[in-house]
């Protein structure tokens, strides 16, 4: 599984999506379940899945899926 | 308008839940002292009659909060200093509360998780909306029967059912989350009524949190109502195949199985006069907040060994020997038993 197939994974798992589902375009609450719990349910899986520690300016910067792996990415995973 | 990410709130959760982390999420075997919410009770008037009211509204205990708009700042700013990142604002009804967003605004919503505890009655679309504005994160709509007469008789109001299952309705459309309290015993978490419960709301993306039935106020003395290890054994099982069903004993972010134990004292109650108690079910005080600070008040109450040790089972809800040492005393949410003589029974 690629870093990016594992991380459209997390988005549909924590916030209960089908598992086809696009979840490119997710933002902070842009669906019911992204509110500030569910927000922290993400970081938890994140910083979980991918074995990082983020910073409390990295959590409010993750405002959606792309800002995501922006913010991943400076933590050295590789989405290519 | 507040209703966004709250970077202190996302904060101080964040240290917590490092913290739980850390500790395997059970302390290592040691219960901490670590506060991270209260309930506040600034009003007990209600106009329903619950049979199992905790706070005795149902039988006419409403007494006058003699809390501030300041005590309330006092209140929170304390509890925000001590890494407090959730407020449950109750009654009694909060939605009959005419202070209710002056009470909010005192709280400072940007600092906290907020949410109602309510019966739903009161709740329209346009107060759905002010709500969300205010800061309101989300609300919880009790309901004890998935059978509409059998919540109506058991909440003393016809109707019951069908308002609160439009309140859920507004909640969500407002952009809040909605979430069904349910009070769970041995005469209930084994049915399949709230097995269908449970996929009624995951259906709909509602959210369900569990309380224990604890025999405390209304229903004191009804050690028969409590869960059995089988209850609670059964009540897992549902959790493992609805994430959306939380407990206040799980952990936090219920990302996975474990549990963080009973929160006494760590997520304490405020009543309408200042008291600080335990726990919703825990009628006792540790101490006023209108003549000690927060801090104290609670290190007080995390003195007894029966609230600082690590409990996996709701002392109030599954553990019969404390229920029947304890909450038969007399005592009350509006009038409770000071802690040094609760404990001394």
């Amino acid at each position: 599984m690629t870093n990016l197939e594992k991380y459209c994974n997390i988005y549909r798992k924590v916030f209960e999506l089908d598992n086809n589902s696009d979840v490119t375009t997710l933002s902070f609450q842009g669906i019911p379940l992204w509110d500030s719990i569910g927000h922290m349910n993400l970081i938890a899986a994140l910083e979980e899945a991918f074995d990082v520690q983020f910073e409390i300016d990295d959590i409010i910067d993750l405002s959606s899926f792309e800002k995501g792996k922006e913010i991943l990415t400076k933590f050295g995973v590789d989405f290519n | 308008m507040i209703f966004g990410k709250k970077p202190r709130m996302m904060a101080k959760f964040k240290k917590h839940y490092d913290r739980h982390k850390n500790n395997n999420f059970i302390g290592g075997g040691q219960k901490e002292f670590v506060p991270w919410g209260f309930t506040l009770n600034y009003d007990n008037k209600c106009n329903f009659k619950c049979q199992h009211c905790f706070t005795k509204s149902s039988l006419g205990d409403f007494g006058k909060s003699t809390l501030s708009l300041e005590d309330v700042k006092s209140l929170a700013d304390q509890a925000d200093e001590l890494g407090c990142f959730e407020v449950d604002i109750q009654g009694g009804e909060p939605l009959m509360n005419k202070d209710l967003f002056n009470i909010l605004e005192a709280v400072d919503t940007s600092r906290f998780y907020t949410y109602l505890t309510s019966n739903g009655w009161f709740m329209t679309e346009e107060m759905a909306k002010k709500l969300a504005e205010a800061g309101v994160d989300r609300v919880l709509i009790s309901i004890d029967s998935f059978t509409p007469e059998e919540h109506d008789k058991f909440r003393g109001k016809k109707g019951a059912y069908e308002r609160a299952m439009q309140a859920m309705k507004y909640i969500k459309d407002a952009g809040m989350r909605a979430f069904f309290s349910v009070t769970i015993g041995n005469y209930n978490a084994q049915s399949k009524e709230l097995e269908d419960f449970t996929k009624f709301a995951a259906a709909n993306k509602y959210g369900l949190i569990f309380n224990c039935a604890s025999p405390s106020g209304a229903w004191k003395g009804h050690y028969d109502m409590m869960m059995s290890e089988a209850d609670t054994k059964k009540v897992e099982e549902l959790r493992a195949n609805n994430p959306e069903i939380i407990r206040d004993l799980w952990n936090i972010l219920d990302n996975n199985d474990l549990i963080v134990g009973c929160p006494a004292v760590n997520f304490f109650y405020v009543n309408p006069y200042g008291d600080v108690l335990p726990c919703v079910f825990m009628h006792t005080s540790m101490g006023n907040i209108k003549e000690k600070p927060l801090k104290d008040i609670l290190m007080h109450g995390f003195e007894f060994e029966q609230l600082n040790k690590l409990s996996p089972k709701c002392l109030t809800g599954e553990n019969i020997d404390f229920a029947k040492k304890y909450l038969n005393q007399e005592t009350s949410v509006m009038q409770p038993m000071m802690i040094d003589e609760f404990f001394k029974a």
